[in-house]
């Protein structure tokens, strides 16, 4: 303890004089200074925080560059460890177009701000409408019933090709469309508005008017519960929206939107059935179905003229000086004041792009691209030892917002105030309640919790009939939603393994099979209280991480369990030895997973690991691979037909850990978790770590890493307090 | 309604990433020319090397009978009339290659744990052939993908860097063929001229960072400015490809929104493949094939690749994933006839190709990457049959590609994990 401290004070005395003399930072300083290895390598940005970065430094909110970047490598779990981000030619090349695309997007070309356009477009004026409507897919639906007079039931297949009906006036089709498909952005037939294409891009009002039904062979009846529609732009989704039973409800929504782009409306929670392939098509089909009845777009809209990002590249006059334009460009870009230097040589490239013919505007443009190819902006992370306040800036800009620092952040930094502990702990707080934190809580459970793998494996529709990509989106949803709530009220780290209340909506209510499900209606999320005893309270008991560590036909009880002993219990188990192959998977009831894995405790190389992996998983066998609550297996028996559903074996969730407590079933077990808080915090803490710092945590940082839990003890571990206690910790605030 | 979209204007009108005006990066990989030998001597030698990622069904792809007079598996049964020009091979693996699927991204690397934490992926065979043979086409090497989504390929770079795959046959197809008007030539000449005045700024920085640096800062910041410099050399290169005209291909242009299919597409890219070799765009090729998420059309495959092979050792799935992995075998029965059916210089496209078919993965049930499903076809080598090795003590896999390269005329004895050339291969005189 009393080195820790030491050693904390020597930091601090680095600190301080480092403020004191700012040219020690820099390139004056001692050479054996120089040469120590810092803990963190400098790292470049990931594609995920390259284009977030884009979208603040030229406020184009939408901006869609995350595609032209090669996929990130990933180490220690995390795809922002140094280790892991190495740079290449395709690299190079990649963010060179991407800084070209964005710069041009940024840009605006008219003196004027564009007239806004406001238009109604009506489904039946959509080509990719008319098809699923000719085909039986969708149906015409007129004063909330079948609209008969303009077309019978669609039974089979219709003898004509659509120019024929658009010829004869049955489109376009002036009221409303019912859909019995979901088909969203990956499927390859999908509802977009062809009719329009997003002229500008800026902000837009969109407003969007749908219901829902239980279509009978015709006739329209109330759902129990309101459906959900989602709206994409391109593949970008905007929102997701209630479609109350046979009432229709309007929604506003303010998005931003790209040139080029055009909205996808998709019937998000119903099946992806396809009626056209059924006999008798929509005559005969019984199913739910989603109505839409106008969608309005409004648009754009700019708070000035021209934008903020293009008078960020170009200035606000009309003959802006050069030096003072990069200045301001490239110490925004770079995260901390240009020097004259910098500014200079970027100039010189402004005039050699103007003697080469290039006109004033693309002269500085590509300038302002090179500034966006230059490491200086690529990478991040400052010299070994204490981080001076530019550079603790864009590390916590990078932490909290997957981003670089607002001017809020650059201005405290300018006045070597940033440091200060308790000002850091208001900009902590500060950037954790701004939107864009989501980018922290979506990037970081992508990371930890591997939930960036979801689609990873498509459950056996056979076996899991009731799963389907919407239920897929709420699974996401809750376990994001779970950790903001843990995180905003700085709940105990304990809550994360063992909570009473759960982040749900109706479709999670219904797949959890919770008493309560009547009285969650809709697609938002909103808390939940849980009955004592429930296993849905904690992360283990959330389809999301149930599914990401099961495959598509069955759980494995290694997988889930070296699962929560790496990503939970901080323990991490050794990766498994060499040629031994995954369990076989089989099943039709003949061998039960137990009887497999007896194998590991008979043989002693074995049971030296599995005693302590398969524990765990064996306490979450409860679970099946898309988190729903089993007492026995679901099995496809051999001597039955193809494709009956059977149950199989009694499900065995007890077990004894590897320290000898044991457990009978897993609310049990989840206890036993939780009753060691601090581990919790630990292995919370150094995902973080590893997270923020793009380093791992080292045998050397150990000491640093117990003594940030130990500071947050007093606040029962909570989650908010040990975000701020990494912040606060050497380890952050050291390169 | 089978196919409502493909009779339909575009829903993607839209070109993604909107304002980029030349395609090369991924396209190329960067030439070291004068490293090939003979290379101007003889037709050109090429390489094509596709992984299906899901496995196969080994006891429909293995025949049971080592040497020449195997009787034909199911699947080879399939490549009857290329019997002569192939060689399977069973019993390979990559040593030290583990973690399931993981390995799929190691199938030309022969990198070790791929699931590992801290794992790095290394060059790929094809960025290493690309390397001598790239720098006399105007795409040193081309990485392309059949998957439902995503842009993973088989190539990497030096540093382990995956190289995105192009997935758009008809965006491939332009950048190979469509030379548009003079203006259209000088935009894209002016684009990489700026391009290069761009690189050639920020590569001056390199002295003035190296002061302050440790020795990981400075490895980092190296491979920066390496691959700047790089991609300056790519620039110039296709600068001076712009002011050629492109080849005129023999097909028509692949419909702009094909159908997102997995036979669709995968029959598309094939003809992409014969298309970009008969006219020595490229003499590089790798093609990913990952058949996953979509249920592919086939008569009597009604589910999706992945569940299917995760089958449980249920019949119905195993006929199913058996009608799916023979079609895949016609579809590649076709790409080589494709290639036989082109003549050059004393023989046809196939007979001064190497096409390598695989996977990493050996049994998908239970997720090994053991006992590999190998398969060599074309000409230049004195084909051996079934080439049965024992999966428990058998060579490297990679000893395999350093008798591809040596084929390809490259002057190496060594490739990842290799031992030497693969003992039972030898190449035609």
């Amino acid at each position: 303890m009393s080195g820790t401290r030491a050693g904390t004070r020597a930091g601090l005395l680095c600190a301080i004089i480092a403020a004191v003399i700012p040219c020690i930072a820099a390139d004056d300083r001692a050479p054996e200074t120089a040469s120590r290895e810092a803990r963190a390598p400098k790292r470049r940005l990931t594609r995920r925080e390259y284009e977030h970065t884009l979208r603040d430094l030229l406020d184009l909110p939408g901006l869609a560059v995350r595609d032209m970047l090669p996929e990130d490598g990933r180490a220690h779990g995390f795809d922002r460890a140094a280790a892991a981000l190495d740079v290449s030619p395709v690299h190079v090349a990649a963010w060179h177009a991407a800084a070209g695309a964005a710069l041009l997007t940024a840009t605006a070309r008219d003196a004027t701000p564009p007239r806004p356009v406001s238009e109604r477009l009506l489904p039946g004026a959509q080509d990719f409408f008319k098809l699923a409507l000719l085909e039986g897919d969708a149906v015409f639906l007129k004063d909330g019933r079948y609209d008969a007079a303009t077309l019978p039931l669609v039974r089979g297949p219709l003898p004509h090709k659509l120019k024929h009906y658009e010829g004869i006036g049955l489109f376009p089709y002036p009221h409303s469309v019912g859909v019995f498909r979901r088909q969203g952005p990956t499927d390859h037939f999908a509802l977009f508005f062809t009719s329009f294409t997003v002229p500008q891009s800026g902000r837009y009002r969109v407003t969007l008017s749908v219901w829902s039904f239980r279509w009978n062979k015709g006739t329209l009846e109330p759902l129990p519960a309101p459906e959900a529609v989602t709206l994409h732009a391109n593949d970008r989704l905007l929102g997701t929206f209630d479609a109350p039973p046979l009432v229709p409800q309007m929604h506003t929504l303010d998005a931003w939107l790209n040139a080029g782009e055009q909205i996808l409306f998709t019937a998000a929670s119903i099946p992806p059935e396809r009626v056209y392939e059924r006999p008798g098509r929509a005559a005969e089909y019984v199913g739910p179905g989603i109505a839409i009845d106008h969608l309005d777009i409004e648009g754009p809209v700019f708070d000035s003229w021209p934008p903020v990002g293009h008078r960020l590249l170009y200035g606000s006059t009309p003959r802006p000086d050069v030096k003072q334009v990069l200045s301001t460009f490239l110490s925004k870009a770079f995260r901390r004041p240009a020097t004259a230097a910098e500014i200079a040589s970027y100039t010189a490239l402004v005039n050699r792009r103007l003697k080469a013919g290039d006109p004033p505007d693309r002269a500085l443009r590509t300038a302002e691209q090179a500034a966006l190819c230059s490491p200086e902006f690529l990478f991040l992370g400052g010299p070994s030892g204490p981080l001076e306040d530019w550079h603790l800036a864009a590390r916590l800009a990078s932490f909290l917002w997957d981003s670089l620092p607002d001017d809020e952040l650059l201005a405290l930094a300018r006045r070597g105030k940033l440091r200060e502990p308790a000002v850091l702990r208001t900009q902590v707080d500060r950037l954790l309640s701004d939107p864009k934190a989501g980018r922290f809580v979506d990037h970081f459970l992508d990371e930890w919790l591997d939930l960036r793998e979801i689609d990873f494996t498509t459950p056996d529709a056979t076996l899991y009939p009731e799963y389907s990509p919407s239920l897929r989106d709420s699974m996401l949803a809750e376990t994001q939603a779970f950790f903001r709530e843990v995180l905003a009220r700085d709940l105990p780290v304990a809550t994360l393994v063992d909570a009473d209340f759960a982040m749900l909506n109706h479709q999670l209510a219904e797949h959890y099979d919770l008493d309560a499900s009547q009285s969650i209606r809709g697609t938002a999320i909103r808390r939940v209280s849980l009955a004592p005893g429930s296993p849905r309270g904690g992360l283990l008991g959330q389809a999301s991480v149930l599914k990401v560590t099961s495959n598509g036909t069955v759980t494995s009880p290694v997988k889930r369990g070296a699962w929560v002993l790496r990503e939970l219990l901080d323990d991490p188990p050794d990766p498994p030895p060499p040629d031994i192959p995954a369990v076989d998977a089989d099943v039709r009831g003949a061998v039960s997973i137990r009887e497999q894995l007896a194998l590991h405790a008979a043989d002693a190389t074995c049971a030296a690991c599995h005693a302590a992996i398969d524990p765990p998983g064996f306490a979450l066998e409860h679970f099946d691979v898309i988190g729903g609550w089993r007492d026995r297996y679901r099995i496809l028996p051999a001597d039955a037909p193809a494709g009956t559903v059977a149950a199989g074996e009694l499900i065995d969730a007890s077990g004894t850990l590897a320290d000898g407590r044991s457990f009978a079933s897993f609310v049990e077990f989840r206890r036993l978790a939780a009753a060691d808080p601090r581990r919790l915090a630990r292995g919370l803490a150094r995902q973080l770590v590893v997270y923020a710092t793009g380093a791992p945590v080292t045998a050397a940082d150990q000491a640093e890493l117990d003594a940030l839990v130990d500071r947050a003890a007093a606040r029962d571990y909570g989650v908010r307090s040990l975000v701020h206690e990494v912040v606060a910790s050497r380890l952050f605030r050291e390169q | 309604m089978s196919t409502p979209a493909s009779a339909h204007p575009s829903r993607r009108s839209f070109l993604r990433g909107a304002g980029v005006a030349v395609a090369l990066p991924w396209l190329e990989a960067f030439a070291r020319p004068g490293t090939a030998r003979g290379a101007n001597a003889g037709p050109p030698r090429r390489l094509l090397a596709i992984e299906t990622t899901m496995g196969l069904l080994p006891q429909y792809f293995f025949p049971r009978e080592a040497g020449r007079d195997y009787e034909p598996s199911v699947y080879l049964e399939r490549l009857a009339p290329f019997r002569d020009r192939c060689t399977v091979f069973s019993g390979l693996a990559h040593p030290l290659v583990d973690g399931g699927h993981a390995a799929d991204i190691c199938f030309l690397t022969g990198a070790a744990h791929p699931a590992s934490g801290s794992f790095r992926n290394s060059i790929s065979l094809d960025q290493i052939a690309a390397e001598s043979l790239g720098g006399q086409t105007r795409f040193a090497s081309l990485s392309l993908t059949v998957a439902a989504h995503g842009t993973a390929s088989l190539s990497f770079t030096r540093s382990g860097a995956p190289i995105p795959g192009e997935r758009s046959p008809a965006r491939l197809y332009r950048n190979l063929f469509l030379q548009g008007d003079a203006r259209e030539t000088a935009e894209r000449v002016a684009t990489l001229q700026a391009g290069r005045s761009i690189l050639d700024f920020v590569a001056l920085p390199a002295k003035r960072l190296d002061r302050s640096l440790d020795a990981a800062d400075r490895a980092r910041l190296d491979q920066y400015f390496t691959s700047v410099r790089e991609v300056e050399a790519q620039m110039q290169k296709a600068e001076m490809w712009e002011r050629r005209r492109r080849p005129k291909p023999k097909l028509p242009p692949p419909p702009e929104q094909p159908e997102q299919e997995f036979f669709t597409l995968l029959t598309l890219m094939g003809q992409m493949v014969r298309l970009a070799f008969e006219t020595d765009s490229t003499r590089v090729v790798t093609l990913f094939v990952n058949p996953a998420v979509w249920t592919p059309r086939a008569p009597g495959v009604a589910h999706e690749p992945h569940s299917l092979t995760h089958h449980g050792n249920r019949p119905e799935m195993i006929a199913e994933l058996k009608t799916l992995e023979e079609t895949q075998f016609a579809a590649l029965a076709e790409l080589l006839a494709a290639l036989d059916g082109v003549g050059e210089e004393g023989g046809t496209l196939l007979d001064h190709t190497a096409v390598l078919y695989g996977s990493c993965m050996g049994n998908a049930n239970s997720h090994s990457n053991t006992n590999l499903p190998i398969l060599l076809a074309g000409g230049g080598f004195r084909h051996a049959g079934h080439l049965a090795f024992d999966p428990a003590d058998h060579p490297p896999l990679a000893n395999l590609y350093v008798s591809m390269l040596q084929r390809l005329g490259i002057e190496t004895d060594h490739f990842a994990t290799s031992t030497g050339t693969l003992t039972g291969l030898e190449l035609a005189s």
